[in-house]
């Protein structure tokens, strides 16, 4: 039966929304868990944590680089290599290497964003030895089979069509299009159907050679392994990849602000807004107070100040949440929510309404005090399964964060104060520069 | 009833899981009111995850509003004697904690994740909700919208979930589960304060309800604070949940059309009902879901092989939905590729089905099933909140959590024979509903004679 909840939990919304776009910032890292620093015989880095309570293994890793790599004429190329990883290698045909992790009851996933190529494993510990050789095998020698290709490309150009008809992803799509115009990070990172049927084998297998290599990877290991054995794994499974990768990673950038909402016309009951603007890097000494005030007004709890004016005071939206974005060439504060067509127009009037007021007053006392306490407290929440704990701690490393982030943390939260929070929403929340994409038929 | 009988403990069970390491320390016991309690250690990190499940839902919607059963889940959220409206989250938020709250057909389930020194407050809180609601009109119409726009964007603006829950709705002919546990739109913009006060009243009680803790605490940390906070709740001794009426034996396929311009892609769809865990004879469930994954399961899968391996398709696969009170469901979904005719699909998947019930599955697939569930059993095992779902769910349904615990064994013990045997039984076409869900009246991209129905 299918379940219906009070509201979105505090991130699936966003993260449901933007998970082609960016990895999410890990913002609630735990002091109790033990993250080492290992290197392999080869000189791979890992993150570790050892955690032998239940017999399993995850793996996390990223390829710097991804689809912001995609020649143009030739959008939605590292989705594509990223999906044919999974289609054969080495010696074992599509057939064969699907029914050894069936066999192994693994969990092995490969995907592109805008910034790298994802991968993760996950696995019983008795099974870790031939699940980790075939990560090696699809990472190291993937067998590009045209009948496979074939096959991917129709299945990406289905995809892509049902992808059009989300309001969600169109929004957020015409979101960037509209921040980054001529930026590669404008472009879809999925491919059109015009440049998904362009790609060739040779184009498959030049990206993947120009991709994945040892020098723009970054791994996460946690669970039962002690650290020789996860050194030892490092090297089996990416040893055998190039040094060097062929990437131009591409220059910082500013959204450029629109004037006036953007409208893609559909024939829907509601319509669906993504809201956003630029805000700040994750090393920026005021991002700690960014964190507080981005909680205050958009974590989506009922005490949300967006939350409260628009869905508890008004009941235009179910849901409505911001949060903070790290792309490799921007940072930004992007939003969403889905209303009645005919309430869209005031509801965006709540939204800015909202937003001066908290550049021109910042928060109240005890809005500040509740988030710190929210943001120190729940802390461990998001760190109670193996395959979490190695997706936050890759999210945080990829952020240009160390390892010793986890104990430095909540002594930033805590350092923040009212006015930090105030000079903050001043500077980042101007409503001037906010870009705002609406799908579906609004009045405005 | 006295006190010292309300606070006293009655049953006291202690389960001890097998010896896999996998398999979490559960301890139960009941409280003098009825209440039951499940404790799940996992002392991993310093956290809590603190359930309370009712044993209501959809299905116990009154005839003509339905949805009120989340429309309640909703407003619990606001005012009680003691706090004011959004305080009960506030405090959470402050005590640096999560909380949420599902309703389905057979529970409302309410949760916070907090650290664990915090885990009383909590219990304090939730205990009071239980009993002190109080509920202002105002609020009550606002709460009203929301959940009509929740239906909007969950439901309305997602034709394949407008699809399945018209088939739904043909596919029980008798059973609440026919009605969406959102509700209809036309009778949740009825629903008054009045209609959730009555239902709160009936059935929020102390008996009706089944606490869950899971994390680092100990079943004597728990005891003694689950009788000082839900122990002090009066039961309704007169509780009585109305029968839900059963399902008659079904005799016609049926099919459902939906047409939606806002459809990306045409999809086939094809439901069957089966009995569910907590509904069926031991090791049916697990047969079915083992079936199921054999059936559709994964890229090896016969359905894979036959549809998207052949370029018939880009989507082809099954799932067993069983963690429900009543009826459980074997569920099909294809996506043709362009240029490839519905029908088409459809006799393969009907060829498919027809294979598997008459020649039954072969050893070498049903060991890679098992292999597989066990897996997941153990990746789900590494989850507090799934962990805790688990047993609250399943205890909430009648099971024992040694019923629970047992389901690896359950599964590895199934054979070829039993699959086959669930597979004749239960996939037989009569029992179908079968759905379509197409961007226009006329399959242009397929041809014009691919709509024949």
């Amino acid at each position: 039966m299918s379940a219906i909840t009070a509201r979105l939990s505090a991130r699936a919304a966003l993260c449901q929304l933007l998970l082609a776009f960016a990895v999410w910032l890990g913002s609630s890292p735990v002091s109790a868990l033990g993250v080492e620093e290992i290197t392999s015989a080869k000189g791979i880095k890992a993150w570790l944590v050892e955690e032998h309570s239940v017999p399993l293994i995850a793996i996390r890793f990223a390829f710097a680089g991804g689809a912001s790599q995609d020649p143009a004429g030739k959008e939605g190329l590292a989705t594509m290599v990223a999906d044919m990883l999974t289609e054969g290698a080495g010696e074992l045909t599509e057939e064969a290497f699907k029914a050894q992790v069936s066999a192994l009851g693994m969990r092995l996933s490969l995907s592109a964003g805008r910034d790298a190529i994802y991968g993760g494993l996950e696995t019983l510990t008795k099974r870790f030895a031939p699940s980790a050789a075939l990560l090696r095998l699809a990472l190291t020698a993937p067998r590009f089979d045209e009948d496979a290709i074939e096959r991917v490309r129709s299945q990406r150009l289905t995809d892509l069509a049902i992808a059009a008809n989300e309001p969600n992803r169109v929004a957020v799509d015409r979101w960037y299009q509209e921040a980054f115009p001529g930026n590669a990070y404008g472009r879809p990172a999925d491919g059109t159907q015009q440049s998904v049927a362009r790609i060739m084998r040779e184009d498959l297998t030049g990206q993947h050679a120009k991709l994945l290599a040892r020098g723009v990877l970054k791994v996460v290991i946690v669970g039962d392994i002690n650290k020789a054995a996860a050194a030892a794994a490092l090297d089996d499974i990416f040893g055998d990849l190039p040094q060097e990768a062929q990437v131009a990673l591409l220059a910082k950038a500013e959204p450029r602000p629109a004037a006036a909402p953007v409208v893609v016309e559909k024939d829907l009951p509601s319509a669906t807004a993504a809201f956003g603007l630029a805000s700040l890097a994750s090393d920026h000494p005021d991002f700690p107070a960014l964190e507080v005030l981005n909680h205050i007004i958009g974590s989506g709890d009922f005490d949300a100040v967006l939350t409260e004016e628009i869905r508890v005071k008004r009941g235009l939206a179910y849901s409505v949440q911001t949060g903070l974005i790290h792309d490799s060439i921007t940072s930004l504060l992007l939003g969403a929510f889905t209303t009645k067509n005919d309430t869209m127009g005031s509801a965006l009037g709540v939204l800015k309404e909202v937003l001066l007021r908290t550049a021109r007053d910042g928060p109240n006392a005890s809005q500040f005090e509740n988030a710190k306490r929210y943001l120190t407290g729940s802390f461990l929440l998001d760190f109670d399964t193996n395959a979490k704990v190695a997706s936050s701690l890759l999210g945080i490393w990829v952020d240009g964060e160390r390892p010793d982030y986890l104990q430095r943390r909540n002594q930033k939260i805590n350092a923040v104060t009212l006015a930090d929070v105030k000079r903050v929403a001043r500077e980042v929340l101007n409503t001037q520069s906010l870009i705002v994409t609406i799908v579906g038929k609004p009045q405005l | 009833m006295s006190r010292v009988g309300l606070l006293l403990a009655l049953a006291i069970g202690l389960f001890l899981a097998p010896a896999a390491r996998a398999e979490p320390r559960v301890n139960t016991f009941t409280l003098g009111n009825g209440m039951q309690v499940v404790v799940i250690e996992d002392h991993r990190v310093p956290v809590v995850t603190h359930m309370v499940w009712y044993r209501v839902g959809a299905a116990e919607d009154p005839w003509g509003t339905s949805g009120i059963a989340h429309f309640l889940e909703h407003l619990m959220f606001k005012s009680t004697n003691k706090l004011k409206s959004g305080e009960f989250s506030r405090t959470i938020t402050r005590l640096g904690g999560r909380d949420n709250a599902t309703t389905t057909h057979d529970t409302t389930s309410y949760f916070q994740r907090v650290a664990k020194e915090h885990l009383r407050a909590v219990m304090e809180l939730e205990a009071d909700r239980m009993v002190n609601l109080r509920l202002v009109e105002e609020e009550v119409k606002t709460e009203r919208d929301v959940i009509l726009a929740e239906r909007r964007s969950n439901v309305d603006g997602n034709p394949l979930s407008l699809l399945s829950e018209q088939m739904l709705s043909v596919l029980y002919h008798n059973h609440p589960y026919g009605r969406p546990s959102i509700g209809w739109e036309h009778e949740m913009a009825k629903l008054t304060r009045q209609d959730a006060i009555t239902f709160y009243k009936r059935y929020y009680a102390p008996n009706n309800a089944v606490l869950v803790v899971a994390g680092d605490v100990t079943p004597e940390e728990v005891r003694p604070l689950a009788q000082a906070t839900y122990g002090r709740n009066r039961p309704n001794r007169g509780l009585v949940r109305p029968i839900r009426p059963d399902e008659p034996k079904p005799i016609a396929a049926r099919r459902v059309e939906v047409v939606d311009g806002r459809a990306g892609a045409r999809v086939l769809l094809r439901y069957y009902p089966s009995p569910s865990f907590a509904s069926g004879p031991p090791g049916e469930a697990e047969s079915l879901e083992l079936l199921a994954r054999i059936v559709g399961g994964d890229d090896t899968s016969r359905l894979y092989r036959r549809l998207v391996v052949e370029k018939l398709a880009s989507t082809a696969g099954a799932n067993f939905s069983g963690a429900t009170r009543d009826s459980g469901r074997l569920a099909f979904v294809i996506i043709p590729l362009e240029g490839v005719a519905l029908e088409k699909v459809e006799a393969i998947l009907d060829a498919v089905i027809l294979e598997v019930r008459e020649k039954g599955v072969t050893e070498a697939e049903l060991e890679r099933a098992k292999s597989a569930i066990e897996a997941v059993r153990v990746f789900e095992s590494d989850d507090q909140m799934q962990l805790a779902r688990r047993y609250g769910e399943g205890i909430a349904f009648g099971q024992s959590p040694a019923q629970l615990a047992e389901l690896p064994q359950r599964v590895q013990s199934r054979s070829v024979e039993d699959i086959k045997r669930v597979a004749a039984e239960y996939l037989a076409r009569e029992r179908s509903v079968t759905g379509t869900l197409l961007p226009q009246k006329a399959e242009a991209s397929a041809g014009p004679q691919a709509v024949k129905q």
